[in-house]
């Protein structure tokens, strides 16, 4: 499924109001998603001066010519523009984690790495684990854990595998997860 | 370090015997010769956060790098008297010390909660509670080691976790210790140098209002947060296993400990002399008496249950070690502060003037530098700017007859505030590290302080200044 990026001038809440009742109205619900339900990585301070208030929008390929002639009819009335159309190629986001025990280790590879959505890929992985076997049991003054890994890599792939992906690896526990970044 | 070291010696013994020349040690030592007791405890505390490995495999060399740093110059420096304080410190302070905590550690390793909890709010309250309560009498690192799993374990299916296990560092691992010189490291280096055993416990008040407000601070969090838990997880049955004590005699070891610490008090047996020092011969008792609850704890008590605790001497060993600089570098700073306006850290006593100002310099330091010898220095500083220039035990005496509310400022700002960072006192690393390795995802030093430290306890810190030492 291919999506494009829209950047619509406009007041940011008409925006989101004209786009849901268009979804609904199209019988797609899941077809546009709205950068206020999405944690798109922040734009430029000089991309914010040069468009003013703007908003960006994920909106599948079968709905963007409906949904550009739509803001193209109500122009005039919403005061709302269409300012760019770019196609979407994927979508990714960056993510790193540690954790003290090979049991939470375990876990976590395959939380990040044992189910991937279909259309999603790992790129620059970085894995490292160490084991100090003089840091087990409790420690006062000198504390450092007995096991130590790390991970880090950058998820990207398709709009619909990267969106479900982040969803669920946002609130996981020693995991951060970076906004999600439209190339 | 080998150049540094051979350098700040050369330094330090012209400094110092340029000062020996001209009489009495506390009025005469230059205020640097405390910079080897500041070097050791801003080691300790920067360390674990800026190289925690190289701080894990080296920091007897840093230990005693500063401990080299001070002995060897104020030894060459004094000659005779110098030995003598560093044996006296040694003989009166360090032995006892670290066979208490030694004797506090065996024993409360060999206590093992089992059974089945779920980590509802009122379950979760009821284990600070417990803690908090027992602190006092097994010592903060005692009561966190005993009940940090029990509570991992009950909250284990939880979401929200972290704030669980930051309120029982706040209050079983610091505040609770409060009460009697067993508690916290500092009440007993208090008790070795002449606070009675029995007044800690005038510090009830302090200690009721600050445990109370943070315990009702975190049932309420716990309570909302519990509401946001899956159903699932607020539904969960308690597990089958029952609850039971394992190792349970070694309370009776305790009430050893506690009894023989309160008899060394009381009694007032000859005093003896041991290479020149002179010590009481019912604190050698009680040292002797101690050593032997340890050796029955650990003879007693099945493996299992301290392998179920994942005992190890590692943390006694870190004490003894750091505690041996921490006793050596400090001689100089006490020997000043007792010296009162008249030594060179005279500029100390005139900034504390009030109790308030007491507990909050006592407190701030006690945040980020072990609590024992800030306390120790404060108490001195309370000394030197009351009762200048008299020896210490009766001038301890005098503070707790006529201005207690001096003691109990540092006292207090000594214990509680150690829960404000993770290095304010020694339990704090060991239980975030026992958490993070249980998978709870622990907030980061400067997280912890931002969204708990400056929240819940500053305000409550702040109330407690308010009502007990303005």
């Amino acid at each position: 499924m291919s999506w494009e990026l829209f950047v619509i001038k406009g007041d940011r809440a008409l925006v989101r109001g004209f786009v849901h009742g268009f979804v609904w109205g199209a019988g797609d619900p899941q077809g546009v998603h709205c950068e206020a339900e999405l944690p798109l990585e922040k734009e430029s301070l000089a991309t914010w001066l040069q468009l003013g208030p703007h908003q960006r929008l994920l909106v599948k390929s079968q709905l963007a010519e409906r949904l550009a002639a739509a803001l193209g009819e109500t122009h005039e009335e919403l005061k709302v523009q269409l300012q760019e159309r770019l196609p979407v190629r994927e979508l990714a986001f960056h993510v790193e984690a540690r954790v003290f025990s090979p049991e939470l280790a375990a876990a976590l590879q395959e939380k990040l790495f044992a189910h991937l959505p279909e259309g999603v890929e790992v790129r620059d992985k970085n894995e490292s684990q160490s084991q100090d076997t003089a840091a087990r049991g409790a420690e006062l003054y000198a504390p450092v854990h007995h096991f130590d890994y790390r991970v880090s890599c950058t998820f990207a792939g398709t709009v619909e595998g990267i969106l479900d992906l982040h969803r669920r690896l946002s609130g996981t526990d020693f995991v951060k997860v970076s906004p999600l970044r439209v190339r | 370090m080998v150049r540094g070291l051979v350098g700040s010696l050369l330094l330090l013994t012209a400094q110092l015997a340029e000062a020996a020349s001209s009489g009495d040690l506390g009025t005469q030592l230059p205020a640097w010769s405390a910079l080897p007791f500041a070097g050791i405890l801003l080691s300790i505390a920067l360390f674990p956060l800026l190289a925690p490995r190289f701080w894990h495999h080296h920091y007897p060399k840093v230990a005693a790098f500063w401990a080299v740093v001070l002995l060897i110059p104020f030894v060459a420096a004094y000659g005779g008297p110098a030995v003598h304080e560093v044996l006296h410190m040694a003989i009166a302070d360090y032995i006892p010390f670290i066979i208490l905590l030694g004797t506090l550690f065996t024993i409360g390793g060999g206590i093992y909660l089992r059974g089945s909890l779920r980590g509802s709010p009122p379950v979760n309250a009821a284990i600070m509670v417990i803690g908090t309560a027992l602190a006092s009498w097994i010592g903060t690192t005692g009561a966190a080691m005993l009940l940090i799993r029990p509570l991992l374990r009950a909250n284990k299916r939880r979401r929200y976790r972290a704030h669980t296990v930051v309120f029982f560092i706040f209050l079983v691992a610091n505040i609770g210790g409060s009460l009697t010189p067993l508690g916290d490291p500092p009440l007993f280096l208090g008790f070795l140098h002449g606070v009675p055993f029995f007044w800690t416990l005038t510090i009830w008040k302090e200690m009721l209002l600050v445990a109370g407000i943070v315990l009702g601070i975190y049932l309420i969090l716990d309570r909302l947060l519990w509401a946001k838990e899956s159903p699932e997880v607020r539904q969960a049955e308690m597990g089958s296993e029952k609850l039971r004590v394992e190792g349970w005699h070694n309370f009776f070891f305790l009430a050893g400990v506690l009894g023989a610490v309160i008899a060394s008090g009381v009694l007032h047996l000859p005093d003896v002399h041991i290479l020149g020092v002179q010590q009481h011969l019912q604190n050698l008792l009680r040292d002797g008496f101690l050593l032997l609850m340890a050796a029955a704890s650990w003879l007693t008590t099945p493996r299992r249950v301290r392998q179920e605790n994942e005992f190890s001497w590692e943390p006694i060993r870190e004490v003894a070690i750091l505690f041996a600089g921490i006793f050596a570098t400090i001689i100089p700073p006490l020997a000043m502060l007792r010296a009162g306006e008249h030594g060179a850290l005279g500029f100390i006593i005139k900034a504390v003037e009030t109790p308030a100002h007491f507990f909050w310099a006592t407190g701030l330091l006690s945040s980020f530098l072990d609590n024992a010898p800030t306390y120790l220095t404060f108490l001195y500083t309370a000394l030197g700017q009351l009762y200048p220039g008299m020896p210490p035990r009766p001038a301890i005496l005098q503070l707790v007859a006529e201005n207690h509310a001096y003691l109990q400022a540092v006292a207090t700002g000594a214990v509680f505030m150690g829960a404000n960072t993770y290095i304010g006192n020694a339990p704090n690393f060991m239980v975030k590290s026992i958490a993070e390795e249980q998978g709870v995802p622990m907030p980061s030093f400067f997280g912890y302080i931002f969204k708990y430290t400056l929240p819940v306890l500053i305000p409550t810190f702040i109330l407690a200044t308010w009502v007990f030492f303005l």
